[in-house]
């Protein structure tokens, strides 16, 4: 009997000590402004959330194509031609508002549209990221693939 | 070890790692990779019933035959998130045990607890920045999610105390 109500006080301040950690943190919360796209905890490229500016990390190289590519698995096919421009965390090819980027299991393709973005395809065992559909404040992770959408508010805000 | 014993341990580690694996196709709640753990009931079982040895040599097997089994090929980062949690949680729960101050509720939300904070630390070597947005969430979940199984573990002792007393032919 002594152990239960130990039990039970237990529980009732881990509950209230984390409740109120949870309902302060989503509080402070902010919507998000740029969201970076990283890969290996690297950043890659940067999008805009407002006008979709596209923003690549330097000496990064970016394909831009004039028209839709297909997605096979780890190949990208321009015209039925097998692209061989990707490869893990290396190399952006962009149509439109769509990214092409390689992944640790195949191509990563990501959408931005109407100031939200999201993981439009992807390859991996459970789908977490691509299931997950458009966000503009909770990060998109794709653990299998080593990629990881974040968004932070602009530097701007930091000032009073 | 008995012949039992060792039957009941190797029953166990089967059906933990079955739920483990149906339990990674089902998503609780969307966009958030969190799962409620059921496989910890075997856990708590076996710590309560045998003893903290037997409880980690269990829990590898089903990491590893868990991770062996998700589709695709062998992924480090996932299996490095699910093996540290277990090393805090087994860590957290046997000192627990030990102490005998809390009853197996207790208990079971507490090593949940220590779950998250162990995958939270592995995250942090992988993705730094995006710990910081799931911890808070992560956190508060695991508390009714270990509840749940430290409930869940009790009415299985509590019912089948018979079962592992070891009889003489």
């Amino acid at each position: 009997m002594k152990k239960n109500k130990n039990d039970r006080i237990l529980i009732g301040v881990l509950l209230i000590i984390f409740g109120g950690y949870l309902l302060i943190t989503s509080v402070l919360e902010k919507k998000g402004e740029v969201a970076y796209v990283k890969v290996d905890n690297e950043l890659m490229f940067s999008v805009d959330l407002k006008d979709g500016t596209f923003k690549p990390r330097p000496n990064e190289v970016v394909k831009t194509l004039q028209e839709m590519p297909v997605v096979e698995e780890d190949k990208l096919l321009v015209d039925g031609v097998i692209q061989t421009f990707l490869a893990f965390n290396q190399g952006i090819v962009r149509y439109e508002n769509l990214y092409y980027i390689m992944g640790n299991l195949g191509i990563v393709v990501i959408e931005y549209k109407d100031n939200q973005i999201r993981v439009k395809e992807e390859i991996s065992p459970y789908n977490i990221c691509s299931r997950q559909g458009f966000s503009d404040k909770q990060p998109i992770i794709c653990l299998p693939n080593y990629v990881t959408i974040e968004f932070n508010a602009a530097e701007t805000d930091v000032n009073i | 070890m008995s012949v039992k014993k060792l039957t009941l341990l190797a029953i166990f580690t089967a059906v933990a790692s079955i739920i483990n694996i149906l339990e990674s196709y089902v998503q609780i709640i969307p966009g958030i990779p969190f799962k409620i753990g059921f496989s910890n009931i075997i856990t708590l079982i076996i710590i309560y019933k045998y003893g903290t040895k037997e409880a980690i040599i269990t829990v590898m097997i089903r990491i590893i035959v868990t991770a062996l089994y998700s589709p695709g090929t062998f992924n480090y980062a996932t299996f490095s998130l699910s093996l540290s949690g277990a090393i805090f949680s087994l860590i957290a729960l046997s000192i627990l045990v030990k102490l005998n101050f809390f009853g197996i509720t207790a208990n079971s939300t507490l090593s949940s607890l220590f779950h998250v904070i162990g995958q939270l630390v592995a995250a942090s070597f992988l993705f730094t920045d995006v710990v910081a947005y799931y911890a808070p969430l992560m956190l508060f979940i695991s508390i009714p999610a270990g509840v749940l199984t430290g409930i869940l573990a009790n009415r299985f002792i509590e019912s089948t105390k018979d079962l592992f007393i070891d009889k003489k032919f």
